[in-house]
């Protein structure tokens, strides 16, 4: 078995290596629109507490249907493809990112908040310079929560005709070929696992810098 | 009056509908070190809050170098008196030089060597050695840590400096360090300082007047040789009795 995988992977290296490349654009992009809508998001009702039942009820709901039934949902609007991929990815990473967000700027310390309002910082100063770095570490665990969550979820969409590594997946499991289907869990595993590492190794920088063993 | 700094001009305050401050008035001197004490809960902090804005009065006026301060940037009067906070309030994040240099970064960039000398001299001031500079606040005794809370107040040079509690957590030698440093800083840069305690030796000692607040009133507000000769109320003659 695991012979046969390796066979597969050095006969189709290049074709492997495209698919791994274009689940890593795929996922890197729905990250990249999830997080920055998600923080935004975030810190928006963190500060305006009024519209937070409202957008973490949305976020959760969308988080609550299965990925199959959004996938298939946005097919009428957007195609079968990589964009309708990217759109289902950006919308579940969603959730994490708002929450953590909302619950990182929650964390912080009125005390502390106090103080740099009683010391003359405007909103946006304590913002930037006082509530985000402080919930840094909880934004960052939603972040990694997300990764992970996005590089599996994403083999799924290759059943709506976007690429990356369900292709092979898919292709493994349409011609019964069990090698085929273990190469691509296995390399969409080692993707999900390299980048947990990596975040955590990262964390882990951050923080040694603020001296927080 | 020229010299005045603060006042206050029958000021009250509730919070949903409990009173805190009863039309209360005050007048605070330049360079004055006002000591204000009262039972938990009395409305001490109400007090200092209404100061820097923090709060607002139900009623009445306030007033900080002679401007209405509800007429006033509430930001750039908040930039101008020094505030320590009951319980500190450092940033965690911030390394000590970037906690004192808090202040001063919000209006204008300093560059790296004023940073370094200006945190130097305030270390210097509150007692502290300019290796604690690159330590961050967990790093530091109790302490240590007021002394940076009152470094981080006086940072951009404010002429009102509000205390509220800054010795509550040390234990007594230091806490007698720290008064003793307080004076030496006041007196050294004529600053005018309201500082709020619990403890009636602390007002006392530091106090160029006490200010005893009881049942939503000043009480008395006179020197501490006064209020220990001649206390006003019973209140006041059990508060000093055990001095
Ligand atoms: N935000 C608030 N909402 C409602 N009540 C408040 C609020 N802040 C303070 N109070 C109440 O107002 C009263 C005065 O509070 P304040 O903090 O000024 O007291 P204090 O004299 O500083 O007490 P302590 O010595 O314990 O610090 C207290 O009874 C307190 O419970
Ligand atoms: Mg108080």
């Amino acid at each position: 078995m695991l012979n046969s995988v390796f066979t597969l992977y050095i006969e189709r290296w290049s074709w492997f290596m495209g698919l791994l490349l274009e689940h890593i654009w795929i996922c890197g992009t729905a990250l990249f629109f999830g997080s920055f809508i998600g923080l935004l998001l975030g810190i928006w009702i963190a500060e305006r507490e009024y519209f937070a039942p409202v957008i973490m009820g949305g976020v959760n709901f969308v988080y609550t249907i299965p990925a199959i039934s959004l996938l298939g949902l946005l097919i009428p609007f957007l195609g079968v493809g990589n964009k309708t991929a990217i759109m289902a990815l950006s919308l579940y990473a969603l959730l994490p990112m708002v929450r953590n967000t909302y619950a990182g700027l929650h964390s912080v310390d009125a005390e502390i908040i106090e103080a740099a309002r009683g010391m003359g910082s405007t909103a946006l100063q304590i913002l930037l310079r006082i509530k985000l770095p402080l919930a840094l570490f909880i934004i960052i665990a939603g972040v990694r929560n997300m990764v992970v969550m996005t590089i599996s979820v994403a083999s799924i969409a290759s059943f709506i005709g976007a690429g990356g590594l369900g292709v092979a997946v898919f292709r493994g499991i349409a011609t019964n070929n069990l090698a085929m289907t273990f190469a691509g869990s296995l390399m969409i595993a080692l993707l999900a696992l390299f980048c947990e590492l990596l975040l955590g190794q990262f964390e882990k920088y951050l923080k040694k810098r603020r001296r927080m063993y | 009056m020229a010299d005045t700094i603060i006042r206050f001009e029958k000021v009250s305050k509730k919070y949903n509908s409990t009173p805190v401050l009863n039309n209360i008035s005050f007048t605070i001197k330049k360079k004055e070190f006002i000591t204000i004490i009262g039972s938990s809960g009395c409305g001490k902090t109400t007090v200092l809050k209404l100061i820097n804005g923090l709060l607002f009065p139900d009623s009445g006026k306030i007033y900080v170098q002679h401007e209405d301060i509800s007429k006033v940037n509430q930001i750039a009067l908040r930039r101008k008196i020094g505030y320590v906070i009951q319980g500190i309030g450092l940033f965690p994040h911030m390394t000590v030089s970037k906690n004192i240099a808090y202040v001063p970064s919000l209006t204008h960039k300093w560059d790296k060597k004023t940073e370094k000398d200006t945190v130097k001299l305030l270390l210097e001031i509150v007692g502290l050695e300019e290796e604690m500079a690159g330590r961050y606040p967990h790093e530091l005794s109790g302490g240590q840590q007021q002394r940076v809370g009152i470094a981080r107040a006086l940072a951009a040079k404010p002429e009102i400096l509000l205390m509220d509690e800054p010795f509550g957590a040390v234990d007594e030698i230091t806490r007698r360090a720290l008064q003793d440093q307080i004076l030496l800083i006041q007196e050294k840069i004529g600053i005018t300082v309201v500082f709020i305690t619990h403890d009636i030796n602390e007002a006392l000692k530091l106090g160029s007047r006490v200010m005893v607040l009881d049942n939503g009133g000043i009480v008395q507000l006179a020197t501490p040789q006064e209020i220990y000769e001649n206390p006003a109320t019973d209140f006041v003659r059990k508060l000093v009795g055990n001095y």
